[in-house]
This record gives C-alpha cells, sequence and structure tokens, in this order.
C-alpha cells in the first residue's frame, strides 16, 4: 500500500489504543480495505499515485478525529454493557440481601428464643457478627466479581436494604419475645450497619478493580 | 452544489442502502453517493464508528468474507430488527423531509404586511 495510507493508518492505531488488540487490529483491517479500494479507484480515474492516495485521505477525514470517534463507539457499547450489569449488579444483590435473611433468620431465632438479650453466649454474638457484617461484605465481592462496572452502586443498594431488613427483623424478633436489651445495644447495632455499608462497598470495589486489571491485561 | 451529509441522517442512510442488500463499507459509501449524485459528501471515515454503533444496537451484523482477488472484506447486513428499523427510519426522514417542504412554502407565500 502506498506509504501516505501506511502513515495515515499508523496516526488512527495510535489513537485507538484504548480498544482491546483483537478490536483494533479489526478496525484497522477494515479502515486498511477501505482506503485501498479508495486509492485504487482514484487511480483508475487517471490520478498519480500521489495525488490518489492523498485524495482517499482527505475523503476520509483527519486521522486523530476517525481514531477518536472509533473509540467512542466501542466505548458507547462498553458503557450500555456496563448499565446492563449496574442493573444486574443491584437486582441480584438486593435478591441475595432479601433471601439470606429468610433463610438464616429463623435458625438465628430458633437459637436465641429461650435466651435473655443480656445472657447470649459468646457464639450467638460471633454470630451475629459474622451475620450483620459478613453477609453484607459477601454480597458486594460477588456483586464486584459479577458486575465489575458500578458494582458499588449496586451492592450500596443492597446493603442498605440488607441492613434495613435484618435491622427490622431484629427489631420484631425482640419485641415479639420482649428479651431485655442488652445495653448500648441502639449505638451497637448503627456501628454494625455502618461497618457493613462500608466494607461491603470497599468489597465491591476490590474485587471490580481486581476484574478490570485482568481484563486490561488481556487488552494489552 | 455539494453538501456535508448531517451526522445525524448518516445511520439511517447506512440502513436504507443495506435493505437493498448486504454489503461492505466502501461499497456503502459509493451507494450513498451514487444515491445523492455526487451532492451529498460523505467523510468516509465516519462510516465506521455508525456502523459500531448500528453493531451495538442489533440492527446489522458484520462477517468478514474472503475474496477470490484480494484481502477478505467485511460485509454487513441488516438483522431482522435492522430491517423494521431500516423502514422505520427511512418513513421518519421522508415526513420530515415534507414538513420541510411545507413549512418552507407556508414561508413562501406569508408575506409581511
Amino acid at each position: 500500500m502506498h506509504s501516505l495510507l501506511e502513515d495515515y493508518l499508523t496516526k488512527v492505531t495510535a489513537r485507538l489504543t484504548a480498544l482491546p488488540l483483537a478490536h483494533r487490529d479489526e478496525e484497522v483491517r477494515e479502515l486498511r480495505e477501505h482506503l485501498r479500494n479508495a486509492f485504487a479507484a482514484n487511480r483508475a480515474q487517471g490520478q498519480t499515485e500521489d495525488a490518489a492516495a492523498l485524495y482517499a485521505m482527505r475523503d476520509f477525514g483527519a486521522p486523530e478525529i476517525l481514531g477518536v470517534e472509533v473509540v467512542s463507539a466501542w466505548r458507547r457499547g462498553e458503557r450500555r454493557e456496563g448499565l446492563r450489569s449496574f442493573w444486574g449488579a443491584a437486582v441480584s444483590a438486593v435478591m441475595l440481601s432479601f433471601l439470606l435473611p429468610h433463610l438464616i433468620n429463623p435458625l438465628i431465632y430458633a437459637s436465641l428464643q429461650h435466651l435473655n438479650a443480656g445472657h447470649w453466649p459468646s457464639w450467638a454474638y460471633v454470630m451475629v457478627w459474622i451475620w450483620f457484617i459478613g453477609v453484607p461484605v459477601l454480597v458486594g465481592a460477588m456483586s464486584g466479581l459479577a458486575f465489575p462496572k458500578r458494582a458499588a452502586i449496586g451492592t450500596a443498594l443492597a446493603v442498605t436494604a440488607c441492613s434495613g431488613y435484618s435491622l427490622i427483623s431484629l427489631n420484631l424478633f425482640v419485641s415479639h419475645r420482649h428479651l431485655v436489651m442488652a445495653p448500648n445495644f441502639m449505638v451497637l447495632r448503627t456501628l454494625m450497619s455502618g461497618a457493613a455499608c462500608a466494607l461491603s462497598i470497599f468489597a465491591a470495589w476490590a474485587c471490580s478493580r481486581w476484574r478490570e486489571r485482568d481484563r486490561r491485561r488481556l487488552r494489552a | 452544489m455539494r453538501r456535508e451529509l448531517a451526522k445525524g441522517d448518516l445511520p439511517a442512510l447506512i440502513l436504507a442502502v443495506l435493505a437493498a442488500g448486504p454489503n461492505h463499507g466502501y461499497a456503502i459509501a459509493r451507494e450513498v453517493e451514487r444515491l445523492s449524485e455526487s451532492v451529498l459528501h460523505l467523510r468516509e471515515g465516519s462510516l465506521y464508528p455508525a456502523l459500531r454503533v448500528l453493531e451495538q444496537d442489533g440492527l446489522i451484523v458484520g462477517t468478514w468474507k474472503p475474496q477470490i482477488k484480494g484481502a477478505d472484506r467485511k460485509v454487513y447486513a441488516l438483522t431482522e430488527a435492522g430491517t423494521k428499523e431500516a423502514q422505520k427510519r427511512t418513513q421518519e426522514l421522508k415526513d420530515y423531509a415534507t414538513l420541510i417542504h411545507t413549512m418552507l412554502g407556508r414561508i413562501g407565500h406569508a408575506q409581511p404586511a
């Protein structure tokens, strides 16, 4: 191919570094074929090689603008995929947050109903900590791994639902069983919810960053 | 008189050209030029981002086809959704053209006092 057209394609390729390698190669392959056809058509009209190349490039437009437009088009597709991922993360996380309490709350209820809240055994407190902190963190991590785009937002929704539901169910449990509340339980409950939210969002962010690093490694 | 093709019209024109049959990028550009009798000038580089968007929307599908002579060529064809969308956008453009024609006719007849 004419050297001017190769230079043109080199400039376009330089603007496509944001694309995965396979997509970048495919774009350049298609542009090369178009330029080759345009060059051949211009030569068939009697133009010199240089003139045919220059006219082909002129009709194509500035390589910088073309590169930006191609990347923008690909990013539009990625944003749409990210939006689908966000809703996927949000729906999955909220479903898990309601499903798990429904499955596990009855077990906690059954094991603690005969105990006075001021006299819970140490394993009960450990279980409560695991339940109130561990489940939101697990939901956040799963959200970040499965849906790396905007996973934290879906997780924050899930954590809010999870914490709210767990707090409501615990309140109902306590009020129905007339258990004596442990000292500073309200403060402890608020701190636990805050910690659960923060750790869940952190887990989602860390897992989504780890997934993104893997994807970037595939692009290189 | 040559005019630059409006960017927003390009996807509709691509769909209309592909409605006639599958084609590759260079041929789509030439067909747009032929249909406009060389009045509309298409910046050919803008064709490929528009094709990519149409692919993402599921309206067209591109397949690399080997050629007897020369390099492989990516040929685009309308999907089922693309065929419906092509008809819809063609009608929208026609309605728009009719509206502009009507408006300009009214401006011509509405003489200031």
